[in-house]
């Protein structure tokens, strides 16, 4: 049976909309409707259980499935349900429009019950782990993910591309605290991984999915071997090179100009007499990470403390740490704000030309040496392993992660993280805590079987024509080819949908938002806006269900108030919606359809914000082509913290 | 060993940390001192380097799995099995005893039950006490009993009890029952095998450097306060105005204002950088003119993009930090001397907007103080076994910084309990 349920919300929405006439018009759609007065409470959620039965389609009118949805969720079996949201998106923003609100509430019932026709059951999927973890490098970060997911129990990998030992490992990490602090941590930690699996060599290939990662290693010494994998952890680590001005700064024309860390490792070596005046010349125009800038500090003032004149030309230091600023001054080190121009060697030395942008003037200063810090950039191998994976890297080769704020080690591709001075230049504490959180990751992955549910994109081998779109749209490599068929992999699949936009055949429907459902939603719709409110003008919303319903809620929440005959229409992600949507929005009679996602570079599936702009740019041009208005379709973005979206793009009704 | 982690402060690193905890099956008491959690982000409307929410939370696998993320009214915190929110409730005092923590709570009324409020705000509407709101700058004003922020966990409604008449109108409106007046204090002791800090910052008050007119002139503003002006749910729905009401023209931010300074904070704050770019873009696209006095410029690697976009959008950047602010016919006027030119300005402007530096919540440091180091933060393992700290109470940080302190801290809190330590 189909069955509504509204809720009165402590008796407050009966009084913002006419219940009476809502119930009414519902029984015509509806086998039963009832009216709750507190669904969200225990006395609510009782009298829900006690008037469902297992087979129930339902439709709950109260407030934002958000809010209402989990605690009945938990409450009741019954998965094939639809929320209207009569609170946020109807009674709350149509304050001095009740009769308009009561007929949004109508007519967005009458949807919710085509939507109920078109409805099946989630998918569910259980899919074992392979318990055993690959770490990629052995560098710190790499060290210290393989020794803590060892200890943790979980079976590892450790894989070395290449050749590191003590001495190397503080060579190449110099950067990244003072020496003492480093070796005694990489002493701790290579304590701890005596009996890790240790290998090396170099990825020839890889295959499978989160959760089961074949990957081909051709050994250095006994030939190829492939392993299965839960998770890989790449921790390729960073190297340093040479600015690109380091030319000019006549470095392998004079032996005098040197790199910084060269001349810590032999000035130690020096007696007394042997003080210089050296000149650092940072680049000017590289933007120093916060690494960089403490290890010139630190540098700087150590040889500035053994009795060498240090000026330190520069634009911009960064540090995590502001005593060392404070030291490197007080130890004697000389700080000038802008560039060296130009180096001249002649008997007494390097006679070096500052630009000095503090005192807007040039000098020479005479140096028995020019040190020039070298930048950190990403190991080659990075480059190559990312490859071979199949994540992205950013613009400068370091691994790119998912989401920058929130997400600091997952890389593009589900079950691969990244630790480490891969992702970007990183202090010692900060690697290690970087490796620590892939190993959570790792670890949340092969510890259980991966239980999912969701609506998922089903394929019509008939229709589909293997143009691979789907496969190059898919942000999440949910989709393969196999044996020149189409597949679904859900372990990887974040049941968003834009396989379905990308499709040109329409080969993919997703499970409840099929194109018949969306056309006969958006008839319902149109028809019975026309019977309550005749030629008043409508428009469609053609929300994500993240981003831009949460704003669209917030609205609700803030009070802000919006034109009536404004109907939201959510979809998983608005990458979903292709022109096939927004045409029959048009079709049906809307005056216009606006396409919210998340915002720019936002989107939770990583593309739907960007595709959704390309789709509705698209089908604009479409209507201009044919003589139409294009500004009858819009593309926007909203989000939580700008609930007055909604306001600015339905200032007034239509 | 037990599995009892008491998580102190429900900012995002707070969060972060409990919903990974309650995730690898550990039982969470997360404690917050205000009726809402968020921390200092929920005062922040937009953030960088992702230039969306602030309140955007990692969502917890038990409820959400496969979804990525999720805003805070939608997150549902508390609802997992695990984990217990105690909001309006603070720490009273850590007693360590044998290798468990007793920790003392104390919760004071918000007089709206959360087990019976179905958030319908007829409490609000009814409600004929107004004040001024101070999270939104006394620009506007509130009932006696309201909402903190309109995302603000948990939902329900809070009653200020110091300008409650007790008319009894919300309890007479509310058919649930779930308003009580004579709601008391609670204490209560919880035994636990972990306490984890993360007591985050605040931003200091300027009213302690006379030089910059804070607090005498009512348009020299803090980077937090002006982030609320610009928050489109804020007091001025995302305008920036004058004290008076005013379209503000133009606008001077000082970097560093008590920071770097070893008479004032000697730490750099490390986040005010980038949000006050992020504010100047803000105001940029309003056509307010901005100048940006600053001595260094240190925008982390991932939000270089803000430099970049100031830079585009025309934001007037002044290398020198002012001495002082004079308040010249009601304005505001900033005194600098450019470092480039080394002339002296004189900058006229309708704000003058202040990067306050993030301190540590003095509130906090007597029940504490044991664990914290001179300038107030905590080290991230203690040197008492069991107690950690992540997020801004370990120094002044970004977000992704925060959480990515925060998943860390989970990881060796499950270690040291369930094995592997």
């Amino acid at each position: 049976m189909k069955k509504l349920f509204l809720c009165t919300c402590n008796g407050t929405l009966n009084k913002l909309l006419d219940f009476t006439r809502i119930g009414k018009e519902a029984k015509a759609i509806y086998d039963v409707v009832e009216v709750a007065d507190n669904l969200c409470l225990e006395e609510g959620l009782a009298e829900l259980e006690k008037g469902l039965s297992g087979d129930d389609r339902l439709v709950i009118g109260a407030c934002s499935s958000q809010i209402i949805g989990v605690p009945m969720k938990q409450r009741i079996k019954n998965d094939l349900v639809a929320f209207v949201p009569l609170r946020e998106q109807v009674g709350w923003v149509h304050l001095e429009e009740g009769e308009s609100a009561t007929n949004k509430a109508i007519v967005l019932l009458s949807d919710a019950a085509v939507q109920l026709d078109y409805m099946e059951s989630q998918a569910e999927f259980t899919e074992n782990m392979v318990g055993r973890v690959l770490v990629i490098g052995g560098g710190i970060a790499g060290l210290k993910a393989a020794s803590d997911l060892h200890r943790l129990g979980v079976e590892v990998t450790l894989l070395e591309p290449f050749k590191l030992d003590k001495h190397h490992y503080l060579q190449t990490s110099v950067f990244m605290s003072d020496a003492d602090t480093l070796r005694s941590e990489i002493q701790e930690i290579q304590k701890t991984i005596l009996d890790v699996e240790r290998i090396r060599g170099e990825i020839r290939e890889v295959r499978g999915q989160l959760g089961s990662y074949e990957v081909t290693i051709n050994g250095a010494k006994d030939g190829s071997m492939t392993q299965e994998f839960g998770a890989i952890i790449i921790a390729s680590g960073n190297q340093q090179s040479l600015p690109s001005s380091a030319k000019k700064m006549r470095y392998g024309k004079s032996e005098r100009v040197v790199t910084l860390d060269s001349l810590i490792s032999n000035s130690k070596k020096k007696r007394a007499k042997d003080r210089s005046t050296i000149l650092v010349a940072v680049d000017f125009d590289a933007p120093m990470s916060s690494v960089e800038g403490s290890h010139l500090l630190r540098t700087t003032r150590d040889l500035a403390a053994r009795g060498n004149t240090i000026i330190v030309v520069y634009s911009d230091i960064q540090t995590e740490d502001e005593n060392l600023y404070r030291e490197a001054r007080d130890s004697g080190v000389i700080f000038i704000r802008g560039r060296v121009t130009r180096i001249k060697e002649n008997d007494k030395g390097l006679s070096c030309r500052i630009e000095n942008t503090l005192e807007s003037m040039q000098r020479d200063v005479i140096a028995d040496r020019v040190a020039i810090p070298r930048l950190i950039g990403p190991t080659i191998e990075t480059t190559q392993i990312a490859e071979k994976l199949g994540v992205e890297c950013d613009d400068s080769g370091f691994i790119r992660t998912r989401y920058s704020k929130m997400k600091p080690v997952q890389t593009s591709r589900r079950g691969i993280f990244v630790a480490g001075g891969a992702k970007m230049p990183m202090s010692l504490s900060d690697a290690m805590a970087s490796a620590q959180n892939a190993v959570l990751e790792a670890f949340k992955i092969v510890r259980s079987p991966l239980v999912r549910s969701g609506w998922i994109p089903v394929i019509d081998d008939e229709e589909c024509d293997v143009c691979k779109a789907c496969l190059d749209a898919c942000p999440n490599d949910a989709l393969r080819l196999m044996d020149d068929r189409i597949v679904h992999i859900p372990a990887h699949c974040e049941f968003c949908g834009i396989c379905v936009s990308a499709c040109p055949t329409r080969a993919i429907e997703f499970q409840s938002h099929s194109k018949e459902s969306w056309f006969a939603r958006f008839e319902a719709i149109a028809a019975t806006h026309k019977r309550l409110e005749g030629k008043k003008p409508f428009s469609l919303v053609f929300a994500c269900s993240e981003c831009a319903n949460a704003s669209i809620d917030q609205a609700g929440f803030v009070g802000k108030q919006y034109g009536t005959g404004s109907y939201v229409i959510q979809f998983p992600c608005a990458g979903m919606v292709s022109p096939i949507e927004i045409l029959k929005g048009l079709v049906v009679g809307a005056n216009r359809v606006i396409v919210a996602h998340c915002p720019p570079g936002g989107c939770h599936h990583q593309t739907g914000d960007h595709l959704s702009e390309l789709v509705v740019s698209l089908t604009r041009d479409m209507l201009r082509e044919i003589g139409q208005n294009p500004d009858r379709v819009r593309a926007t973005y909203m989000m939580a913290a700008m609930p007055d979206k909604m306001q600015k793009e339905v200032p007034v009704r239509g | 060993m037990g599995d009892t982690v008491i998580v102190v402060g429900a900012g995002l690193a707070g969060i972060q940390v409990s919903h990974q905890l309650a995730d690898l099956g550990l039982r969470v008491h997360l404690v917050e001192k205000e009726a809402t959690v968020g921390g200092l982000s929920a005062h922040l409307g937009k953030v960088f380097p992702t230039d969306d929410c602030a309140l955007c939370l990692d969502a917890c696998e038990e409820l959400f799995s496969g979804h990525h993320r999720r805003c805070q009214y939608r997150s549902l915190l508390g609802t997992q099995k695990k984990l217990s929110l105690h909001t309006l409730t603070e720490v009273r005092s850590i007693k360590h005893e044998g290798d468990k923590f007793s920790v003392s709570l104390k919760t004071t009324p918000r007089y709206v039950l959360l087990d019976r409020c179905v958030v319908c705000l007829e409490c609000i509407n009814v409600c004929d006490v107004e004040v001024p709101d101070e999270l939104n700058l006394g620009r506007v004003l509130r009932r006696a009993v309201y909402r903190p922020i309109p995302q603000g966990v948990p939902l329900a409604p809070i009653i200020d009890m110091n300008s409650c008449t007790k008319c009894s109108k919300c309890v007479d409106v509310c058919k649930v029952d779930a308003i009580d007046l004579e709601q008391k204090c609670k204490t209560r002791t919880i035994k636990a095998d972990a306490v984890v800090l993360a007591t985050g910052v605040e931003e200091s008050s300027p009213s302690v450097l006379p030089g910059y007119a804070y607090g005498h002139c009512e348009d020299v503003l803090t980077q937090r306060e002006l982030g609320r002006l610009l928050d489109s749910a804020g007091p001025s729905n995302g305008k920036a105005l004058t004290a008076s009401g005013r379209q503000v023209g133009s606008v001077t931010m000082i970097l560093c204002a008590g920071s770097r300074d070893l008479n004032a904070v000697e730490y750099c704050s490390r986040a005010c950088c980038t949000y006050s770019l992020k504010h100047a873009i803000m105001l940029r696209e309003q056509g307010v003119d901005v100048t940006i006095c600053y001595m260094d410029l240190r925008v982390p690697t991932h939000s270089q993009s803000f430099l970049e976009r100031a830079r585009e959008s025309d934001v007037t950047f002044v290398r020198g930090k002012p001495d002082h602010v004079v308040v010249r016919e009601g304005s505001p006027v900033t005194i600098v001397e450019d470092t480039e030119s080394q002339k002296r300005l004189e900058i006229e402007s309708d704000l003058v907007v202040l990067a306050s530096p993030l301190v540590p919540h003095a509130a906090e440091r007597e029940v504490f103080n044991s664990f914290l180091d001179k300038y107030g933060f905590a080290a991230r393992h203690n040197a008492l076994k069991g107690i950690y700290a992540c997020g801004t109470s370990t120094g002044a940080n970004d977000i992704p910084g925060s959480v990515a302190e925060a998943n860390s801290v989970a990881l060796e809190v499950y270690m040291a309990l369930k094995g592997g330590a």
